[in-house]
């Protein structure tokens, strides 16, 4: 049971660090509402189901610049805020991504799960 | 869900967010919900575990937008705290100084009136009446003291065990609640 708790919190905390990642992503596809969002990650495979909200991390993405926000309808709803990268979310995106990769690939190789070798 | 919005509401009324915007997330979260709901999808699913604790995830949501105008009553407590702790520290540090200064001068020169008085009366063994009064004075003066620099003493030191007390489970409590500011997510995640 503790061993159960333990890795849902390193889920959250792994999550924690690459969500914002994933929500300029996915809005990197399109405007996107903050449902739409969740709909986008769940068609990649990721869930946040027991993790925290996005919303949050909407609002602080927002203030940072990284997206830019407008109201429009939504199909047959109420008008909705739709969020869509900022040509500062774009550069933060990039970076992001670089060090997401050269992080998991030094995290792979330690873990021995890399194909290739690191030389000493 | 409207009890969710509901609660998410009041939680923004207290924390003083402007009206205009309560009402604007409110109508974002509802017809979030609302759609999830018809797809068949947890609203757990859509704010996470801020389900559970609307309060907290209203709180984190208008944090992270930095649409706080009147900081929740906690968190200007836990700004102005720090100065509180430290001005009433380096007061009871005084206090205890003194105390200490007290109790220590007194018995100096207490032990200095004595030498006096013993060599006054071996060098000159008439005027020792005006002696001994000069020495009783002094030491009346004292004893008066030494109680005084013993309640100051007590009273710093007790001053700062106090406020060792309160500032330890503030330290581990400070941490608690609120946004993750390194991503401004909620830290009851």
């Amino acid at each position: 049971m503790r061993h159960m708790v333990e890795s849902g919190g390193r889920r959250t905390q792994l999550l924690r660090g690459v969500l914002d990642l994933c929500l300029l992503t996915v809005m990197g596809e399109g405007p996107a509402y903050g449902y739409e969002m969740t709909r986008r990650l769940g068609a990649r495979g990721l869930s946040i189901v027991g993790e925290g909200s996005i919303y949050p991390l909407l609002g602080r993405l927002e203030r940072d610049g990284l997206v830019d926000t407008h109201r429009a309808a939504s199909n047959g709803g109420p008008p909705r805020k739709y969020y869509r990268l900022s040509s500062q979310g774009e550069k933060a995106l990039s970076v992001g991504i670089d060090e997401w990769t050269s992080t998991r690939d030094a995290v792979d190789a330690a873990l021995g799960l890399s194909s290739t070798e690191v030389s000493a | 869900m409207s009890t969710f919005v509901d609660a998410c509401r009041k939680e923004w009324g207290r924390i003083g967010v402007p009206e205009a915007v309560a009402n604007e997330m409110a109508a974002d979260l509802e017809a979030d919900l609302t759609e999830a709901e018809a797809d068949g999808v947890a609203p757990e699913e859509v704010v996470g575990n801020g389900f559970f604790d609307p309060a907290a995830f209203a709180a984190s949501w208008a944090s992270a937008r930095g649409v706080v105008e009147n900081r929740p009553h906690t968190g200007t407590h836990d700004r102005r705290r720090p100065w509180v702790m430290a001005a009433s520290t380096a007061v009871c540090a005084v206090v205890v100084l003194l105390g200490s200064a007290l109790l220590v001068g007194v018995r100096h020169s207490s032990m200095s009136v004595d030498s006096v008085a013993i060599k006054r009366q071996l060098m000159l063994p008439a005027p020792g009446m005006f002696v001994v009064p000069h020495r009783l004075f002094l030491t009346q003066q004292s004893g008066a003291l030494t109680p005084i620099g013993l309640v100051l003493l007590v009273a710093g030191l007790v001053g700062l065990g106090f406020i060792l007390w309160l500032w330890k489970p503030w330290s581990a409590r400070r941490n608690r609640g609120g946004s993750d500011r390194d991503i401004g997510m909620p830290s009851y995640l």
